[in-house]
């Protein structure tokens, strides 16, 4: 016998989302994917981002990484409620174990959930998990080719940084090549270049972020 | 190598479809996968060959479908393909574009026996 139908593979994952996303709009909590390479500095951009947010908004982390639990000692000192996600090899974060994160906190007294997803600019970028905007992070020691290659990420971002450009007098990266490149992938995407540990750039991103907040919190009344 | 984990994905589709329709054996598994998956054919191809081995679908062929990404543009209204993920309109230019097709991953057939009759 022929069976036909039209069934979503991943639908096992979009059951989750739904729940992820419907206990994220119950509490008002807005939640980031931030997506990028090993070494981006995604981390980095999380201590900036709480450095200038954390007496603003209540925010909380969950941290993602193959091995080890560095990323999430680096962010202890700044007191945030903190989850730490090993996924034993897996490349990407689904919905279930974001989930099983969510059930740990106190949403009702969180402003903001930013994820720090697997270091990895496909396979993340495949999985809904429930967000509401992937934030996808590259670096100028990466190479100004990046959007062109994972032109994916960078077309589902609601946002891209482009960090360490305080390291552009030191390599070949062109700043123009990298956003043409990107302005044919996603015309719309704001763009932040700053350097996250050197601090240019980033209270722009810093602004966006608040009005992200702002704007998020008034649309879920 | 996200084939792998959407391949586990797509196993846990075809078991609950198989005890659903009393399958006993597949021979043909049918999937649409759209062009913003970013699947490599023989990984999922290699990843299905692993995945099968032992389950009723042993001796299943893959048949994989991709679907081109398709746009509207935002500016003039234009329907059209994406090439090589350049979302960007043919007709006037404009880079404010939306996707309507191209992120589909679904399984479109099952074709195996079952034990009813």
């Amino acid at each position: 016998m022929i069976i036909e139908l039209r069934q979503d593979i991943l639908v096992a994952n979009q059951k989750m989302v739904s729940v992820v996303k419907e206990r994220l709009a119950q509490e008002k909590v807005l939640m980031l994917n931030i997506i990028g390479s090993p070494g981006a500095g995604k981390t980095s951009l999380l201590e900036a981002t709480l450095a200038g947010l954390s007496e603003r908004f209540r925010v909380a982390i969950i941290e993602a990484d193959v091995e080890t639990k560095r990323d999430s000692e680096r962010l202890e000192r700044f007191g945030v409620p903190l989850y730490h996600i090993n996924t034993g090899g897996m490349c990407h974060l689904e919905s279930d174990i974001i989930l099983s994160s969510l059930d740990q906190m106190d949403l009702a007294a969180t402003d903001i959930v930013i994820i720090e997803n697997v270091g990895n600019l496909i396979c993340p970028a495949d999985f809904d998990i429930g967000e509401h905007a992937k934030i996808a992070v590259s670096s100028v020691p990466e190479g100004d080719d990046k959007p062109s290659k994972y032109p994916v990420l960078f077309r589902e971002a609601e946002a891209v940084v482009l960090n360490k450009t305080d390291l552009v007098p030191y390599t070949n990266f062109s700043v123009e090549n990298f956003t043409t490149d990107l302005r044919r992938i996603n015309g719309t995407v704001p763009l932040f270049e700053l350097s996250a540990t050197g601090g240019d750039g980033v209270q722009v991103w810093l602004d966006w972020l608040i009005k992200r907040v702002e704007l998020s919190q008034s649309e879920n009344g | 190598m996200h084939e792998m984990s959407i391949v586990e994905h797509l196993f846990g589709v075809i078991d609950d479809i198989a005890e659903k329709e009393h399958l006993t054996s597949i021979q043909r598994v049918e999937v649409e996968i759209g062009g913003m998956r970013q699947i490599v054919p023989e990984l999922f191809q290699f990843a299905f060959d692993a995945a099968k081995d032992r389950t009723i679908a042993a001796g299943a062929e893959l048949v994989m479908t991709f679907v081109p990404i398709q746009a509207t543009c935002n500016v003039c209204g234009a329907v059209f393909e994406v090439q090589l993920h350049e979302y960007v309109c043919g007709s006037c230019g404009a880079a404010d574009v939306k996707v309507t097709a191209g992120k589909e991953i679904l399984i479109t057939s099952i074709e195996g026996d079952c034990n009813d009759n």
